[in-house]
């Protein structure tokens, strides 16, 4: 038994979906849009006939067009292969899974396919074939679930330095070093440092299109899933509370270094920092996802459904890589040599 | 300076006047009121007339632009009371043009002969400092004559190395010989390297300048001179080569040969010498005559070599480096995030600890002498400085000691 939501329109029984320019959901066919945080009209079905299929998927009839939509059993929001038509698995988005806040997609699918033919300009060692027959293969907007924590770090933190002072004495060049130890302490706090808590997502690719802005997150509202896919959380919360840790302790380290510039040179001699965690929340953040498919092979593509941000990484033409380089030397060597005989000639 | 320098020496008369004292090391040779010589050329004139008095047991002493009615009066107070040499000259001249010229010891009969017109080597000449140079130097030719030999070796004009020192082997004489030979035939101005264990109580410019107007060099060209007994050595320029060889160029040249002198590799310096030479010229005649304020010479023409296509490899190879790790860079876009920085409290980072403590201090001292500039002396103006040869040819050039 599970119940699933679907998102019809009141005035006219269209399907509903997300608008990124209007941040509403809006009706394709009467134009009718409706605030998220607020809208309820009864969306909600049960669906009597779950299955297991194999043991790893569930399998669900679309209400609107009767098709199978088969989906694991992470999966929160997801839509009809058939019809389009989106769902929302509300087993997966309630009680223990509920998240706490939402950013919603600030740019649309049109956006993210525009910023993978920039993220291809001024690419040198890019195939000449990539730009022609790449295939996107597939692109699609996910909510990936995030573990945010605050952490205050405390820190002691011990160094050597040395500085050094020259001057001339007489026909002699005299230097001074003189060496300290030094001491630092205080605290520095960070704020949803985000962790990416679901299993099936590349962690690389997620941290890749960071930074993402807590500030713009809003109440969670299933109504904001439509259209796109989102899956609950799969990874531990414990485990991710170490992740986000250990980035606190690096960012605390970096900043008690930069209180030792005076110095000529400063190597850490000690240190001891402890993070006191305070609140920790599940959150969904927005990201489109794009698969590329290139002689066989696939590429994964993101941008920060926030943001824009736009990262992925893109294959190299070896042969061409050679000969640019070969180029390059060749180039530069008969330049250098020829204004060289040249100078010299006077 | 001058000014003071001119008052001290006023002093220092009315000092020998009253007291009779015997002038110290400090004492001045010569008098002049600030007007007619730069502090330069002050110094330079009363350290050779030191220099004289030190070496030839000559005192000469000159006053120029005193005031005085009777200049001769003066001259003999001043014979009477000053210096302790046994040959003094002394020529006072007044600010009206006048003068006293007084003679004592051996030289005096000399000195007074008819035939001799000291007084006219200060007159003619068209500067003080020029008149100073000529009278003095006519007082040691005098006062010498009677004891020295003043001649220069006779050569023929063909050789254009002697080597009187015996520095260089029979070949590094007849490399340098055929070198020099070269430039001479080429450039139509004689280029001469003569050395000397000593100038024979000659003076080092006077030998200098004898030694190419004796031996019928051409009009145009200069000669370095050697002389090994006080390591010292003379560049005499003539004609063309005064113009193209500045007070400044020949301290250039000398400064390149400085260490190869110094060290006694000869035949290094007479070969840079040649080199530069001929450079000098070149660059004269193109109409660049490098002086105080021309671009430094440049000459130090090398092969272009694998030693300059290796360095252009190597930049090449490190361009590509670069162009490399920024291309491939281009192409790479993911990474894992190890820092938080981007969720940074603003304004959370409190320092409430902070100690340097200064445990150890270290002092190392390195011996690093600063570099040696030009050699002997250079006058702050450009251009070269000219004198008269006792053949009534006119030289320019300088020396100094290595």
């Amino acid at each position: 038994m599970s119940e699933l939501k679907t998102f019809k329109c009141p005035n006219c029984d269209g399907r509903l979906e997300f608008d990124t320019s209007s941040q509403q959901l809006k009706c394709p066919y009467c134009d009718g849009k409706f605030d998220p945080a607020v809208f309820d009209e009864g969306q909600d079905y049960v669906v009597n006939n779950e299955k297991w299929d194999d043991g790893r998927y569930l399998v669900y009839t679309c209400k609107s067009c009767g098709g199978t939509i088969m989906a694991d059993e992470d999966t929160a929001a997801d839509s009809c292969p058939y019809c389009g038509n989106p769902i929302v698995v509300k087993g997966n988005v309630s009680g223990d899974f509920k998240p706490k806040k939402i950013i919603p997609f600030k740019h649309d699918k049109e956006k993210a396919k525009e910023e993978f033919r920039k993220h291809l300009q001024g690419k040198i060692l890019l195939p000449k074939a990539f730009r022609s027959e790449a295939v996107l293969d597939e692109i699609k907007g996910i909510y990936v679930p995030f573990w945010v924590f605050d952490g205050t770090a405390n820190a002691q933190m011990w160094y050597n330095a040395t500085r050094r002072h020259s001057w001339r004495e007489g026909d002699y060049d005299v230097t001074e070093t003189e060496f300290y130890k030094l001491y630092r302490s205080g605290r520095v706090s960070f704020e949803s440092v985000p962790v990416n808590a679901s299993a099936k997502m590349d962690t690389r690719l997620v941290e890749s299109v960071e930074p993402f802005h807590y500030r713009e997150a809003k109440d969670f509202n299933d109504n904001y899933f439509a259209g796109f896919y989102a899956d609950r959380y799969s990874k531990d919360v414990d485990d991710s509370r170490k992740m986000a840790n250990s980035r606190i302790i690096n960012s605390t380290e970096s900043m008690f270094a930069s209180t030792t510039t005076s110095f000529d040179t400063c190597t850490p001699a000690g240190s001891d920092i402890r993070v006191y965690n305070g609140r920790q929340e599940y959150v969904m953040y927005p990201m489109w996802l794009l698969n590329v498919k290139y002689k066989d092979k696939n590429y994964a593509f993101a941008m920060n459904g926030e943001t824009g941000k736009f990262i992925g990484d893109l294959p190299i033409d070896e042969m061409k890589y050679r000969f640019i380089m070969l180029g390059i030397f060749v180039i530069v060597t008969l330049l250098l040599s020829v204004i060289q005989f040249f100078a010299m000639r006077g | 300076m001058k000014k003071l320098l001119s008052i001290l020496f006023t002093l220092l008369l009315l000092l020998l006047g009253f007291t009779g004292i015997r002038a110290d090391e400090q004492h001045l040779f010569l008098g002049e009121s600030g007007y007619y010589l730069t502090e330069e050329e002050y110094r330079e004139l009363n350290d050779d007339l030191r220099y004289i008095e030190d070496n030839y047991d000559i005192g000469i002493y000159l006053g120029i632009g005193i005031e005085t009615n009777d200049a001769q009066s003066y001259a003999e107070s001043l014979l009477d009371r000053t210096g302790y040499a046994p040959e003094k000259v002394v020529l006072i001249v007044d600010d009206k043009g006048s003068y006293g010229l007084v003679a004592e010891g051996s030289c005096a009969s000399l000195i007074y002969a008819d035939e001799i017109d000291l007084w006219s080597e200060y007159a003619l000449a068209t500067t003080y400092y020029d008149g100073i140079r000529d009278f003095y130097q006519a007082c040691v030719r005098i006062i010498n004559g009677q004891v020295y030999q003043t001649s220069v070796p006779q050569v023929s004009n063909d050789v254009k190395i002697y080597d009187a020192a015996g520095l260089l082997t029979d070949t590094e004489r007849n490399d340098l010989q055929i070198r020099l030979k070269q430039i001479s035939e080429e450039q139509d101005m004689d280029v001469v390297v003569v050395t000397a264990d000593a100038t024979d109580g000659m003076w080092i410019s006077d030998y200098a300048d004898d030694f190419y107007d004796y031996n019928g060099y051409k009009d145009n060209g200069l000669l370095l001179l050697i002389v090994m007994d006080d390591s010292s050595w003379h560049v005499s320029t003539k004609g063309k080569g005064i113009d193209y060889f500045t007070d400044y160029g020949i301290d250039c040249i000398v400064d390149e040969m400085s260490n190869d002198l110094s060290h006694g590799r000869f035949y290094d310096a007479f070969s840079t010498f040649a080199d530069q030479t001929e450079y000098y010229i070149i660059e004269a005649k193109n109409g660049h005559i490098i002086d105080i304020n021309t671009d430094p010479p440049a000459p130090k023409k090398k092969q272009f070599g694998a030693l300059n296509i290796g360095i252009s490899s190597f930049v090449a190879a490190l361009s590509s480096l670069f162009s490399s790790l920024f291309l491939r860079g281009q192409m790479k876009s993911t990474k894992r995030q190890h820092y938080a920085n981007s969720y940074l409290v603003d304004n959370s980072f409190r320092l409430n600890g902070y100690s340097d403590y200064l445990v150890d201090r270290k002092i190392s001292r390195h011996y690093n002498p600063p570099q040696r500039s030009s050699s002997g002396s250079s006058s702050s103006g450009g251009g070269s400085v000219t004198h008269t040869s006792s053949s009534g040819s006119s030289h320019g050039g300088h020396g100094g000691h290595f």
